[in-house]
């Protein structure tokens, strides 16, 4: 993985995706979970779980997008070279 | 690992302040260490004794304390956004002469550089936004 | 030992105070000797725009607080021209000269970095 991009906003996936890099992973949190509902391309996919399901979405994140807990969260940090944070 | 953070958003303003201490808290216990939790913007609020959580409300204040106290992360407190959002140590209460010192003694108000060297000095560096 | 550090400006100059915070920040690791850029992005490009006053509001002019980076040693300021035709800004507009960057140099300007930041 070259760079793991938190994206914590729906709002915050505009400036996002235009520079995502096909080896890039992306991490949704916050309110960037509500983003899971659909299908994303570009990277690869996981989204916070406290938040999903805190928000009730947990029956909604769609199939391709790996829910991920914050321990995962700490590994994927571990296995990128950088991180970028995206918050409109 | 050596992992630094920085927290731009104010406790209950936010989730940004949340998110950054559980990350932390997952990160002691994986075995990493964490150099510095570097609190900007409205960050710097975490600091705030005087807050009273509700009893049904984590308090994030006293959340990042016992990781300071228990756990010995360095909480670093940006000094210029903290003075003019009233966060203060004693030493700037003094400075200043204000009535009362509103930072905990576990956060050390610190300056800029304090924030590079915290990238310099670490293998991994998260902005946690507000 | 110097990093590079990228910092990614996609806020407006006025509507918060995190604007001119981060401008902060960039002095010091300009002056701390760190291998910065900066990418203004989205609406951080208005940080640029010319003809700004500040003191309209009581406050400093974040144009003119770029304006001091290369004094800081800090020279690499990009930014981005699909977020420049979106605005309908360009280098006329700007207080300041930049590089121009579509986003396929963009990717390749983060995968240069050690640390990226806001």
């Amino acid at each position: 993985m070259a760079t793991l991009h938190l994206v914590n906003k729906p709002a915050a996936w505009e400036g996002c995706h235009p520079l995502l890099d096909p080896k890039d992973a992306v991490l949704l949190i916050e309110d960037g979970t509500y983003l899971a509902q659909q299908a994303l391309n570009g990277a690869a996919f996981h989204a916070l779980e406290p938040d999903v399901r805190a928000r009730g979405l947990s029956r909604r994140v769609h199939p391709s997008i790996r829910t991920a807990s914050f321990d995962d969260f700490v590994r994927l940090v571990e296995s990128c070279e950088r991180v970028v944070t995206w918050s409109a | 690992m050596v992992i630094s953070i920085a927290v731009h958003g104010a406790p209950y303003a936010g989730a940004g302040s949340r998110t950054a201490l559980r990350f932390v808290e997952s990160a002691l216990r994986l075995g990493h260490r964490v150099h510095r939790v570097f609190f900007y913007h409205d960050g710097v609020l975490a600091a705030a004794e005087p807050g009273v959580a509700p009893q049904d409300e984590e308090d994030l204040h006293a959340g990042w304390v016992r990781l300071g106290e228990t756990h010995g992360v360095e909480l670093a407190v940006c000094i210029a956004n903290a003075l003019k959002r009233g966060m203060l140590d004693e030493t700037e209460r003094d400075r200043y002469e204000r009535k009362a010192a509103t930072a905990h003694p576990a956060f050390a108000i610190v300056g800029l550089g304090q924030l590079i060297e915290a990238m310099t000095a670490s293998d991994r560096f998260v902005t946690f936004a507000a | 030992m110097a990093k590079r550090i990228l910092f990614l400006l996609n806020r407006t100059p006025y509507g918060a105070s995190h604007a001119l915070e981060a401008i902060e920040a960039i002095l010091v690791a300009g002056v701390l000797d760190q291998k910065v850029s900066v990418l203004f992005t989205g609406a951080g490009l208005y940080q640029l725009l010319s003809d700004q006053d500040g003191g309209a509001l009581g406050g400093r002019t974040v144009g003119k607080m770029l304006g001091a980076l290369p004094e800081y040693g800090v020279t690499d300021l990009f930014a981005c021209r699909p977020s420049a035709e979106r605005l309908g800004l360009g280098d006329a507009n700007l207080c300041l000269p930049v590089a121009w960057l579509d986003h396929a140099e963009q990717r390749r300007l983060i995968n240069r970095q050690d640390i990226v930041t806001s």
